[in-house]
């Protein structure tokens, strides 16, 4: 029973979405010519694997770089922890599309196109790695007092108090927001267009200049990147329902 | 064990929580440490321990004076078994990858030579049946107990228990105490903070009473509860035991 009120609660919401978006675009009396675009699926099919490819580069990378920084904040030489807090609020304060340029025309330009791709998805992983950073460190402050004394009564060393208590604690706490950030990443990895890498929306904008189908280009854009978004969304609810049992 | 302690003090910003503490035991199997809330037992247990430096003065346990860079308090405190009042297990670990961890990763035993020694421990705590379950499953008298397996595990030569009763409900305290009781009929050595009087008095062989940093009295337990010599261990008995 209560299943199906869900079901239907939300059959109900998705139509009323539907026939407000449906009304909208009757208003607008467009000129629907799926056709025209459908015949450069190609393009867009190479676009979304590039996405696809940029996001699977990014995801590891990025929360290697949070890994890092995160530690790094909690190193016991001073210089150190404010480095990484530097980079961390500099990435953090200036737009992902202002630091793009920066590093490319800094390091990108001279690389041969092959690379491009994956400077890219580095540019984008120093960027990204900076939140996860602080979603770590969240993580990782979170972690009693009392446990650590613990590990130290035990005899462990400060490496494997890290190994053994910290870290699967803190990678716990953290995968919620972390789940979360895999999503802007994937969504963030949009703007890597503006470095000319053939990406999920360059692909539909250069098509769009040839067909001037907006419409019918933007729209399977959007559906493409909710395909890889929506099930991280779904995930990341389960996991908060879960940690919010154990705790 | 034989425990002294030379001139020793330590204060947390103004507040001296020990104040120059001069005290030899002498050899004794079980010490209990008594006295108001705030009056350094706590921190002196912790500073034996190993985990809390002293400001000045010395620890002597059993003819060697302890320490105090990390590598050599590091190697003071895996010999001992403390066990905390809040139990202080590992949330993440099942009961019996809380006592598996330390065995394997600080004594470098065998992973099987760890798990078959901590199922043994289990056992002998009566919980057997819970070696899979996380602390947040376990109520406090078994965390506690599971705290105690985890710390007797290693084989310490000294036991060091901080107040481990007082998050407890009496029947939860009752199942811990016989724990520690039967801890000390097996001879084993521990040092006991604790507010139980009553299990303080039948416990331990030696009672301390510790108020403002000091140790303002010591002796044989039966005598320091008949006849407390001190006027501020008078009251303090007297408070205590009033109701």
């Amino acid at each position: 029973m209560k299943t199906w009120t869900r079901i239907a609660s939300f059959l109900v919401a998705l139509a009323a979405l539907s026939g407000i978006c449906a009304g909208a675009f009757a208003l607008l009396d467009y000129q629907w010519q799926w056709r025209q675009a459908a015949s450069y699926w190609r393009v867009l099919w190479d676009g979304w694997l590039t996405t696809v490819g940029i996001s699977a580069l990014a995801l590891p990378l990025s929360c290697l770089v949070g890994l890092i920084f995160a530690t790094v904040r909690r190193s016991p030489w001073m210089p150190l922890r404010d480095m990484a807090r530097i980079y961390v609020e500099l990435t953090r304060g200036t737009p992902l599309l202002v630091q793009l340029f920066i590093y490319w025309y800094a390091f990108g330009q001279k690389l041969s196109t092959d690379y491009r791709l994956l400077a890219g998805a580095l540019i984008l992983s120093l960027f990204e790695g900076a939140y996860i950073s602080e979603i770590f460190r969240a993580g990782i402050e979170g972690i009693s007092a009392s446990q650590l004394e613990t590990a130290r009564a035990l005899g462990f060393t400060r490496g494997q108090t890290y190994r053994y208590v910290i870290f699967p604690q803190a990678l716990r706490q953290s995968l919620p927001p972390l789940a979360g950030q895999f999503a802007s990443i994937i969504k963030d990895s949009s703007l890597l267009s503006v470095l000319g890498i053939a990406e999920f929306s360059l692909a539909a904008s250069q098509v769009n200049a040839v067909t001037y189908t907006t419409f019918e280009l933007y729209l399977p854009i959007a559906f493409g990147y909710l395909i890889l978004t929506l099930p991280i969304s779904l995930w990341t609810q389960h996991l908060e329902k879960r940690s919010r049992f154990e705790t | 064990m034989h425990l002294s302690l030379d001139n020793l003090s330590k204060s947390f910003g103004e507040n001296r929580v020990i104040d120059g503490v001069t005290v030899d035991f002498g050899e004794l199997r079980s010490l209990a440490l008594i006295g108001p809330s705030g009056g350094g037992k706590s921190t002196l247990l912790r500073i034996i321990a190993g985990l809390e430096p002293a400001d000045s003065g010395s620890i002597t346990l059993d003819g060697h004076q302890l320490g105090t860079d990390e590598d050599s308090l590091r190697q003071h405190r895996l010999q001992l078994g403390v066990v905390f009042q809040a139990y202080n297990l590992f949330p993440h670990l099942t009961a019996l990858a809380n006592i598996t961890l330390p065995l394997e990763k600080v004594h470098g035993l065998a992973p099987d030579a760890a798990e078959q020694l901590a199922r043994e421990m289990l056992g002998r705590f009566a919980l057997a049946d819970h070696a899979h379950k996380k602390p947040a499953e376990l109520s406090g008298g078994q965390k506690q107990r599971v705290a105690i397996a985890r710390a007797i595990a290693i084989k310490p030569r000294l036991l060091l228990f901080d107040e481990p009763t007082s998050a407890l409900d009496p029947e939860m305290t009752a199942e811990v105490l016989d724990v520690i009781e039967e801890l000390k009929n097996e001879g084993r050595d521990f040092l006991l903070v604790t507010h139980e009087m009553g299990f303080a008095r039948h416990v331990a062989d030696h009672v301390a009473f510790l108020a403002k940093g000091r140790i303002i009295e010591h002796g044989p337990a039966k005598e320091l509860f008949a006849n407390p010599q001190s006027r501020e261990c008078r009251d303090f008995l007297a408070r205590i035991l009033r109701h």
